[in-house]
């Protein structure tokens, strides 16, 4: 085919920019680490990679959730730990308070550190969290759960609900326990219920009498069942939230590989490809060059 | 002169000559666009009739030709076009491309940080720093929401740009082709019929800076003069007369360029739709399938995010035991008007979750309004009358028609082309968000059964139970149960004295049951389950909630609305939809890069076709030069020879 001088100068011309670009996206890829820069590099994979973006974040969310979760029910444990040690401590006095040769001055002592111990759980039921919320009062975390008349008549101001947190994508878990479940409920032992502060109080004022009720050590275990029990269902959360926690850690890091996958580089392929573009253009620009100087005037 | 020695001599010499002065043109015009390499055509002339027979009387230059090919040109024109069409497309197609799916121009990264900060707000309601964090990702999500739409704006606003540009440029080239049409017939009607060259060259070239604005179809007529249609025969060129086009603002929306063409009667015929091929046309059709529908999405993304999250933010409590305001507020549908009243039809959104990215055409015609799609012109079935009452409704829109209409009137309705654009956040505080839900249950303490009642859970925050007084429940309910499998629900306002409202409502502990609607047909717009086994005296209630700042349950049903299926009548999350736009834009990229890449490649052929047959090649001139140097340098002697005879002639007489 008859060519024409300016069609060869412009062919050459065009073929290393082409080649330049060529080179210029191959670069960029390898400078980002990216396979896909823009959505039309790969619509498909580009779409897909928003999709994963957001999962993964949503899961990185959920471990967050899981952290504040476990947090919570840890302080939760801690306080309901922290009771029971001193019911514990009160059925111990209890226990020594039957004993028949005790004076009544005796009982008084004994009454005067059950008294301490009832202060003690009544400031762990109104306790508060790191954020100031009232541990036990149901929705109503910044009104104080349980409040005192002063003439041993305890009332519980919170309400019934119960805080959940997202720890997975189709797992809630409640990260607290309503007040009046805790410590208004506690089985009197005479086939009604007692709340735990006006038990301590009654326990109190037998022993003031000098006259301590064979019923305070029925009342004290049913006391300390509640808490064992609340303390078993929270164990029992946690260990969901763990597991979820290791569910979600295993998902997030295919999620990650998968997104890998679709949108980060091969370098070893993109080093090669460079490597041949760049041959491919200095090969482009030598001929041209020797074309270029091909010419029937230079022998005029 | 006789054919004489000298005679042919000297023809010789003129002709080659020419032939030279040719080769020199060419030399000259290697590197000028458009030239077609020039030939000087040969011919003997008439011979004489003497004693043997026809004696030759030597050389004469026909005509100088140009290399040239109306097939090939014709073919070059059009790949032209379409080269420059699918380019145009594609350089703006990018423009979209590099924005949609970038981590900081993007939406999908402020869409999953607002709601990864709603789950915050859950985690921890009563958090100031929780909300105020919510509160600035929200700020910064509306505000992403119109920095991509201004983008698009602005995308929009170099469209027109370029349309107008185009045009002008067409214009410009209209004129000088009719003028050279003009200068051509005179020319070679002076010089007895040879072609005019250069000039037909200047011409083809200009027809070619033509056709890569816009596709266009030449017809020649006999003079030499040569007429050029656009689009489907719109006249831009009749011999030296150039029609020019014009651009104007449709339906008055002044992001919106038409392009029309001053007709016989001095009335403006819009050729818009008629106009394809060139970087005219592939920046209307850019417009058309690719903005347009890319904006509409955008603004689809906002508003169901925005209409979703009111929904459930309306139906919460925020921290001060108020149900909950709007988050969120988007832009509403856009009405233009073509013919007709303005403000005749009154747009507003029916069911977000059935809205897609269309544009509308309303046309009141015979008698009945019509509604069909843009674009396609499918007609789209519309339910109701179209009073304030029963308006029209379709796909999720619905048309309210003020007053009476007439025949030919019509309406452009873009229902979520604002969306984007007039987002706002629109919570004064963080106290506002309405992480709470606004009731609560309650089982009495002294309960003995087994029964349980759930949190309960608003369905409709509408419901004058929420309505009637703000921050409180009316009313708030008791439930007594009088039998393991009966109870009565009373009006708890004075819970020291219970009122009761429905009696004797049957229960089965095997299975529970909701409390709402009852038998009676009582609803409060939340639902309130009971399950288990309660006992005589058993009492249940629910109440407004009061002081439940603690409370999450609004805040993770907002959160939830991230993976929710709610829109494109719930096959979409708001996710979904936002990717669904960049995949779109995506492939409409990726499309137009391949078809500009293989249309360039057939105009690389094309243009090597043309280059082949008209273009000059040096070598070739060289090798000619020669030749014809020569050639004159023969003829030169012939000269010569001819003086020699002439000397012996004389010199045989002089004695």
């Amino acid at each position: 085919m008859r060519l024409s001088s300016s069609q060869i100068y412009q062919q050459a011309v065009s073929a290393m920019l082409n080649k330049q670009a060529e080179l210029a996206k191959t670069q960029l890829q390898m400078a980002t680490g990216k396979r896909v820069l823009a959505p039309s590099d790969d619509p498909a994979a580009a779409t897909r990679v928003i999709d994963l973006n957001q999962v993964i974040e949503t899961t990185t969310q959920y471990q967050r959730n899981s952290d504040y979760a476990d947090a919570r029910l840890s302080t939760e444990e801690t306080v309901l730990a922290d009771v029971g040690n001193v019911l514990q401590r009160v059925r111990e006095l209890s226990v020594r308070a039957n004993n028949d040769t005790l004076s009544a001055g005796d009982r008084q002592a004994i009454a005067d550190e059950v008294r301490t111990n009832l202060d003690a759980v009544f400031q762990l039921a109104n306790n508060q969290d790191a954020s100031g919320e009232y541990l036990f009062a149901g929705y109503k975390t910044d009104t104080i759960p349980f409040t005192d008349d002063g003439s041993g008549n305890y009332t519980y101001q919170g309400d019934q609900g119960i805080r959940s947190l997202q720890v997975g994508a189709n797992r809630q878990v409640s990260v607290g326990d309503a007040g009046n479940d805790v410590f208004m409920k506690v089985d009197d032992g005479v086939g009604g219920t007692i709340n735990m502060f006006e038990m301590l109080n009654g326990i109190i004022t037998d022993l003031e009498a000098n006259n301590p009720s064979s019923n305070a050590l029925t009342q004290l275990d049913s006391a300390l069942d509640v808490v064992l029990n609340t303390r078993s269902t929270i164990g029992a959360r946690m260990n969901t939230i763990e597991a979820q926690r290791n569910a979600n850690d295993s998902f997030s890091l295919i999620l990650q590989e998968n997104r890998s996958n679709l949108e980060d580089l091969d370098y070893a392929e993109a080093v090669s490809r460079f490597e041949q573009q760049i041959l491919a253009l200095q090969a482009s620009q030598q001929s041209f060059v020797k074309i270029e100087g091909l010419s029937l005037f230079n022998f005029l | 002169m006789g054919s004489s020695l000298l005679g042919i001599g000297v023809s010789g010499l003129q002709v080659f000559q020419n032939s030279l002065n040719t080769i020199g043109h060419n030399i000259s015009n290697v590197n000028t666009e458009g030239y077609s390499k020039q030939t000087v055509e040969l011919s003997t002339r008439e011979p004489q009739i003497s004693g043997p027979g026809f004696t030759g009387s030597g050389v004469q230059a026909v005509s100088i030709t140009r290399s040239f090919n109306a097939f090939i040109e014709a073919n070059l024109r059009g790949s032209t076009s379409s080269a420059a069409e699918f380019e145009a497309f594609h350089t703006l197609a990018t423009q979209l491309d590099n924005v949609v799916a970038d981590s900081d121009t993007g939406v999908a990264n402020s869409i999953q940080r607002f709601f990864n900060a709603m789950q915050d707000v859950s985690d921890s309601p009563t958090s100031t720093s929780a909300r105020e964090v919510l509160l600035n990702e929200a700020e910064n999500l509306s505000g992403q929401f119109n920095e991509l739409a201004s983008w698009f704006q602005n995308v929009r606003e170099q469209v027109n740009s370029e349309i107008r540009g185009n045009v002008t440029e067409i214009n410009r080239l209209s004129t000088a082709i009719a003028d050279l049409n003009e200068k051509i017939v005179l020319q070679e009607g002076r010089s007895g019929g040879h072609p005019a060259n250069d000039l037909l060259d200047q011409r083809d070239l200009l027809i070619r800076d033509l056709s890569e604005l816009v596709a266009v179809k030449t017809l020649r007529q006999d003079d030499g003069s040569l007429n050029v249609l656009a689009g489907s025969g719109q006249v831009l060129v009749v011999g030296s007369r150039a029609t020019t086009l014009e651009t104007f603002v449709v339906a008055g929306d002044p992001n919106q360029l038409g392009i029309g063409i001053r007709g016989s009667g001095g009335t403006l015929v819009p050729i818009t739709e008629q106009i394809s091929g060139g970087k005219l046309g592939g920046t209307v059709n850019f417009r058309d399938r690719m903005l347009d529908p890319a904006s509409n999405s955008l603004g689809l993304t906002a508003i169901g995010l925005g209409q979703f999250i009111n929904e459930q933010q309306n139906a919460g409590m925020d921290i001060d035991g108020l149900l909950g305001n709007d988050f969120f507020k988007y832009g509403q549908p856009q009405v233009q008007t073509i013919a007709g009243a303005a403000g005749n039809v009154q747009v507003t959104f029916d069911d977000v979750s059935q809205l897609n990215n269309s544009d509308y055409k309303l046309q009141f015609n015979g008698g009945a309004w019509q509604l069909t799609r843009s674009g396609t012109n499918q007609v789209i079935a519309m339910t109701g009358t179209g009073t304030a009452a029963d308006p029209f409704i379709a796909e999720g829109v619905s048309l309210e028609i003020m007053a009476a209409p007439v025949n030919g009137d019509a309406y452009i309705i873009r229902p979520t082309r604002n969306g984007a654009a007039d987002m706002e956040m629109l919570l004064a505080n963080g106290r506002q968000i309405a992480a709470a839900a606004p009731i609560r249950s309650l089982s009495a303490d002294a309960n003995t059964g087994t029964g349980t009642i759930s949190a309960g859970v608003v369905t409709d925050i509408n419901n004058a139970a929420f309505q009637t007084t703000p921050g409180q429940l009316s009313p708030p309910v008791l439930i007594r149960f009088t039998a393991a499998n009966s109870y009565d629900v009373y009006d708890n306002t004075n819970p020291a004295a219970p009122v009761i409202l429905e009696a004797g409502i049957a229960y089965n502990p095997a299975t529970g049951g909701d409390v709402f609607p009852t038998p009676g047909g009582m609803n409060n717009g939340y639902d309130l389950r009971i399950t288990g086994a309660p006992v005589v005296g058993d009492e249940f209630s629910s109440e407004y909630n009061t002081g439940g700042v603690g409370d999450n349950r609004n805040a993770l049903l907002m959160a939830g609305l991230a993976n929710s299926k709610v829109m494109a009548n719930g096959t979409a999350s708001i996710n979904d939809s936002y990717s669904s736009l960049v995949s779109d834009v995506g492939t409409a990229t990726k499309q137009a890069e391949l078809s500009s890449l293989s249309q360039g490649r057939v105009l690389e052929q094309a243009t090597s076709a043309r280059e082949s047959t008209s273009g000059v090649n040096l070598d070739e001139e060289a090798a000619n030069l020669i030749r014809y140097q020569q050639a004159y340098q023969a003829a030169a002697q012939l000269i010569s020879v001819a003086n020699e005879l002439f000397d012996v002639v004389l010199n045989s007489v002089r004695r």
